[in-house]
């Protein structure tokens, strides 16, 4: 099977596009697709915008969000107040994690060299998610000193601090003489989900009503929270970590072909990968602490972008940061009007889609895990 | 770094231990850039892991110094720069294509002018796989990818001695997967780099094309090098035989000019002889 031709994509694309293409070179190819992801993305915040229990016009919202014009009636002003108080920071919080948590399973992927590895599946979401579940519960008595120097970062830092010490154990279990058994590493990860999962057990115990409440909101996975505050909180964390990442593209490349060899080619790759088990740590955390579990986002986006301009993180990342935006948003919106009045966490929804997605995989690269 | 480049490889004293039993020990020579520089020897020999510890790729004792400079206190860019390493294996974790695969050997900054392009089909003509750049990496044969990963390990270190500074390659095994036709070609490209002026240093079994490429070929065993020299030196009936622990009988083709080794079966005629 040819990589990077079929009859139809060669119809549609410029003929530049599909001359490189035939070099096997899939860079404009990649280049084009970003660009409509770009394009992609501020249609759906649009769209989720318009869209709702309230419904919005499109040159309302376009006002709303440049300040074109005095709400003249009270029915706009209460537009305007939904839009901006509500919708937008969910929009953009959605665009964030939905971000964070592609290119973190991308780079993921990258430094285990494995399709499979996501910050779900092996449990860094539940690493973070102990992290964030300790600054729930003890954040008014045994860690209120933090909290108090901290404020509204005590608890992405704290889910950071729970993602980056699982990760740092599953790269240290996983990992010998520089190959990761694929094996090993979904055992592990097993385990240490189930070990956060029983300290989160623990913390559950002992929690009084107000903050289980918190805690099982928070548990299912959803954007529901959304407000500027919770931008304020993760959004700096996940900025840098997406700003940062695409300085790990060649060397995420270069790993491609083995440590030894990304070595000899001029990585260094010790570096490297403190580094992008730091990145993961910290967007996975980030993104747990303000909208607890949303899975399979992190293996759904890296590998439908890797079907179409290959694994070339250059491009990989920031496609992935545009789709993963993108479709947490669209699966919001559903989220938020498929059982109007109510609503289904989101969590559900991308697990829904995702876990037999994941099956999917496994069913057509069966080799990869007796490998 | 006032000092002049001395075009060499040298090594001094090299021991390589792995889980703590000894595998390399006490190894020492040198190579010249402008030469095929071959090890041969027995599995098990010490050959690849002298080569991984010359490469920086296992952790050893003892010198390495490439063109004058020790090989440690390289950063890892400039050393990648001076010299390009083939690995016996090399297994992909994402599908990449052909082209893409030779692309990682292009460093940043590295082409001043033209296109990676022309520079990737260049090195693909070389290996005989013009043609190939947009197939799938995966769905090539063991050979095939054997010589796209030599395309890449090419595009490293293009110029072999670019203002006099000669570039390395090491070679693990370059040939193994090979049918005799790419044996040949692959083993005319690493010639044809030496005699530019670069240096090339190849772990290799067959002794034959040993014996037709190498400029010095290092014969090692159990770990040690048991004998170094020309092909004419080394590649003699008794010391053939005491590598590799088998009866070898050398001849000549043409006559008199290149040593050539007949294999022969083991048992009874042997021991008649």
């Amino acid at each position: 099977m040819s990589l990077t031709s079929s009859s139809l994509s060669e119809r549609l694309l410029p003929e530049r596009v599909v001359a490189r293409a035939r070099l096997g070179d899939r860079e404009p190819l990649a280049r084009l697709v970003i660009a409509g992801l770009a394009v992609l993305l501020v249609a759906v915040m649009l769209f989720s915008l318009t869209t709702g229990a309230l419904q919005i016009s499109l040159s309302a919202v376009v006002d709303g969000l440049f300040g074109q014009g005095e709400a003249a009636s009270p029915s706009e002003l209460r537009d305007r107040i939904v839009l901006m108080d509500v919708r937008l920071p969910r929009v953009l919080l959605g665009a964030l994690i939905g971000a964070a948590l592609a290119v973190s399973g991308a780079v993921m992927q990258g430094l285990f060299r494995n399709p499979l590895a996501d910050p779900g599946i092996v449990g860094v979401s539940a690493g973070a998610g102990l992290g964030a579940a300790s600054m729930i519960v003890l954040g008014t008595t045994a860690l209120s000193p933090v909290v108090a120097v901290l404020g509204i970062y005590a608890l992405p830092l704290a889910a950071f601090l729970g993602g980056l010490v699982t990760t740092f154990a599953l790269y240290r279990i996983g990992t010998r003489g520089g190959m990761t058994s694929i094996a090993t590493m979904l055992l592990a990860g097993i385990a240490l989900a189930a070990l956060a999962g029983a300290a989160t057990g623990l913390l559950v115990f002992v929690a009084d009503d107000q903050q289980l409440r918190d805690l099982n909101f928070w548990g299912l996975g959803s954007l529901a929270g959304a407000n500027w505050e919770k931008i304020l909180a993760a959004g700096p964390i996940i900025a840098i970590v997406l700003v940062g990442v695409p300085f790990l593209a060649s060397g995420l490349n270069a790993l491609v072909l083995g440590e030894a060899a990304a070595g000899h080619l001029g990585i260094r790759v010790q570096r490297l990968k403190r580094i992008a088990i730091v990145a993961v740590a910290a967007a996975t955390g980030a993104s747990v602490a303000v909208s607890g579990g949303i899975g399979f986002v992190g293996i759904v986006v890296p590998h439908l972008l890797r079907l179409t301009i290959g694994p070339d993180h250059r491009f990989l990342l920031p496609a992935c940061a545009l789709l993963g935006g993108s479709l947490l948003i669209l699966a919001d919106t559903v989220s938020r009007t498929i059982v109007a009045p109510a609503e289904l966490p989101i969590g559900i929804l991308t697990a829904l889609a995702g876990a037999p997605f994941f099956l999917w995989i496994l069913l057509r690269r069966k080799g990869l895990i007796a490998s | 770094m006032s000092t002049p480049a001395t075009p060499t490889l040298e090594i001094e004293a090299l021991h390589v231990s792995l889980g703590g039993t000894p595998i390399v020990r006490d190894v020492s020579f040198s190579a010249k850039a402008g030469q095929v520089t071959v090890i041969v020897g027995p599995n098990g020999s010490g050959k690849s892991t002298t080569l991984k510890a010359v490469t920086g790729e296992l952790p050893h004792s003892g010198r390495v110094r490439l063109n004058g400079t020790e090989v440690g206190g390289l950063p890892p860019e400039a050393l990648a720069g001076l010299r390009a390493v083939l690995p016996q294996h090399a297994s992909l974790t994402f599908p990449l294509t052909v082209a893409e695969v030779v692309r990682l050997g292009i460093r940043r900054g590295a082409l001043i002018a033209g296109s990676p392009h022309r520079r990737i089909a260049e090195a693909l003509e070389r290996v005989d796989l013009d043609g190939f750049a947009a197939r799938d990496y995966h769905s090539l044969s063991g050979g095939e990818q054997q010589r796209v990963q030599l395309a890449r390990v090419l595009c490293q270190v293009w110029e072999p001695c670019p203002d006099g500074v000669p570039r390395w390659l090491f070679l693990d095994e370059p040939i193994s997967s090979l049918d005799i036709r790419h044996q040949i070609l692959i083993m005319d490209v690493a010639a044809d780099y030496a005699r530019a002026g670069g240096g090339v240093v190849a772990v290799l079994h067959d002794l034959n094309l040993t014996a037709l490429y190498a400029d010095h070929i290092l014969v090692m065993k159990t770990g040690r090098l048991l004998s170094q020299g020309t092909p004419k030196q080394v590649i003699t009936d008794r010391l053939v035989s005491e590598a590799f622990d088998h009866p070898l009988r050398v001849s000549a083709v043409p006559a008199g000019e290149v040593p050539f080794i007949l294999p022969q079966a083991a048992g009874p005629a042997a021991a008649v002889r």
